[in-house]
């Protein structure tokens, strides 16, 4: 069942006739992680504030739980959390002190301080957020997106400026959220991310969607189909490639492998770093 | 309303916490350090200048000061995707403008009333306070968001103190009269002043129910209400979200 149905969406500002999002279709369905992924001004952040309501004057069709979106009142806020990219808290006030303003404006309200503690910050919660290095502040960030137990997360950049180890625990949150049947849309440029988590990915360029498919099927469709050998012989490394269709009756390489010491096998699936530059054409920066 | 309640919970909290509340105290003690060198006999005319000062000009620094640092904080955008609407946003902060109006008017009135021994009409003082700062915070609404940055709202400030406080002064140290002065019932500055001086018993020419006095604060109230609906309202979101 589609959370979000999203058909021929334009947009343009105001101030620019050009338009930034040129008639786009796609749905998320319930219970997935779907990756909307892009170049810096493809259309990922406008889509975002499309579908959060924060800009109501685009032409196109867009329903939320069966529902034109354009219907919702302040309710539709009860049922979604929002991860911005960019730390949003008053600095002045202590971590706690920014989630419980926020949280007193929800009527569905998840305990705070268990998620500060998955997140790590519990014992900074009485410090001021403006004494917060910018790790701490995403962290907080992710947290404020979870105050209302929403059922559909919006996370854009989430885990940026966040170190390995913090990194992984938001995803693994995400990942929890997922499987007690949250849904997520995910904007994000770190391939990284995208791998570990969505289930399905839409890349956006010059404001149209180029590419949609679950990230193997994208490596499948966007791969060699080969399987490259690297084995020893006469003491040296040397490396051989063969044509992944039948690779089982392939007489030379069983007879490599039977025959020879094995140093590595990778078929050619690409990774989706490549994928995104051979697509958007665009070099990635991680 | 239980969300706009939070809201102003919340608000006036922050007004503790960025130390909005203890310099519109140190403005106001300041404003009776004044009042006491002056004298008895010259207060009763400058006590309405710095009240309508104090509401007018300091609501207006006060909203556009406010905009300028929660943008920088990004706190106008979350609060877009909660269950709180813009005109909750807008109208809690035109609340905590006027609550930090009438703490200073009231602290400098109840100063000057049992100190300086001047008559002082608090109800009216209340009311009339209340509707100055309305509508200088919706001023502040405006410069703020018409200003590119926190340069440009302050040239803007400057630009609407010129043109509408200095021809006040110029009339009230009787440089200039007659069409220039029926003029400036338009200036906002101005209706604050006369306002003040009829709460302190010095304005003469104007008094509560005459049709001069229901007629400017019936234009108050519209230009509050023209700001709102026209522009404030309907571009506040597009200003909040703007990176």
């Amino acid at each position: 069942m589609a959370v979000f149905e999203i058909n021929d969406l334009k947009y343009s500002y105001k101030k620019n006739p050009n338009p930034v999002i040129k008639g786009i279709h796609f749905s998320i369905q319930k219970g997935e992680i779907f990756g909307l992924l892009g170049p810096s001004g493809a259309g990922k952040s406008t889509t975002q504030k499309i579908l959060t309501k924060l800009l109501p004057e685009y032409e196109g069709s867009i329903t939320f739980q069966g529902k034109e979106l354009k219907s919702y009142g302040a309710d539709f806020y009860e049922r979604i959390g929002v991860g911005f990219e960019l730390p949003v808290h008053f600095n002045k006030l202590t971590g706690l002190e920014n989630m419980q303003f926020f949280q007193n404006l929800y009527q569905t309200k998840a305990p705070i301080e268990p998620l500060l503690e998955k997140v790590g910050l519990l014992e900074d919660k009485d410090k001021l957020v403006g004494e917060y290095s910018k790790g701490m502040k995403m962290r907080l960030n992710f947290v404020r997106a979870l105050l209302n137990e929403p059922e559909f997360l919006f996370l854009d950049e989430v885990t940026n400026g966040l170190d390995p180890k913090n990194a992984r625990i938001i995803k693994d949150m995400i990942a929890a959220f997922r499987a007690d049947g949250g849904t997520v849309l995910l904007t994000t440029h770190l391939m990284g991310d995208v791998e570990a988590l969505c289930d399905r990915v839409a890349f956006i360029k010059a404001g149209e969607i180029i590419e949609s498919n679950t990230p193997k099927e994208l490596k499948i469709k966007y791969g060699e189909r080969v399987v490259d050998v690297e084995y020893v012989k006469d003491k040296t490394v040397q490396k051989e490639q063969f044509d992944l269709t039948g690779i089982g009756e392939n007489e030379a390489f069983v007879d490599l492998i039977k025959t020879h010491e094995i140093r590595t096998i990778h078929s050619g699936e690409t990774t989706l770093e490549d994928i995104f530059i051979q697509i958007t054409g665009d070099a990635y920066v991680e | 309303m239980l969300n706009s309640l939070t809201l102003l919970k919340s608000e006036m909290k922050r007004l503790v916490k960025y130390k909005i509340l203890t310099i519109s105290l140190a403005v106001s003690v300041l404003w009776m350090a004044m009042l006491y060198l002056i004298g008895r006999e010259n207060a009763a005319g400058f006590v309405g200048l710095f009240i309508a000062l104090d509401a007018s000009v300091m609501s207006i620094i006060m909203l556009g000061a406010s905009l300028f640092f929660e943008r920088e904080e990004n706190t106008l955008k979350p609060l877009l995707v909660t269950p709180v609407s813009v005109a909750q946003i807008i109208g809690v902060k035109v609340l905590s403008s006027i609550y930090v109006a009438l703490q200073s008017a009231v602290l400098v009135s109840l100063f000057v009333r049992f100190v300086m021994d001047i008559e002082v009409q608090f109800v009216a003082l209340i009311l009339l306070v209340a509707l100055i700062a309305t509508v200088h915070s919706m001023i502040g609404f405006f410069l703020a968001m018409t200003a590119k940055d926190f340069t440009g709202l302050l040239v803007n400030m400057i630009l609407y103190t010129f043109i509408f406080a200095i021809p006040s002064l110029l009339v009230t140290l009787d440089v200039i009269s007659g069409w220039v002065e029926t003029l400036l019932w338009i200036s906002p500055i101005q209706d604050a002043l006369v306002y003040m001086n009829m709460v302190f018993g010095v304005e003469e020419t104007l008094t509560f129910g005459s049709i001069e006095f229901i007629l400017s604060t019936l234009y108050l109230a519209l230009l509050s209400g023209v700001l709102y609906g026209t522009f404030i309202h309907p571009n506040y979101p597009g200003a909040a979200v703007k990176e």
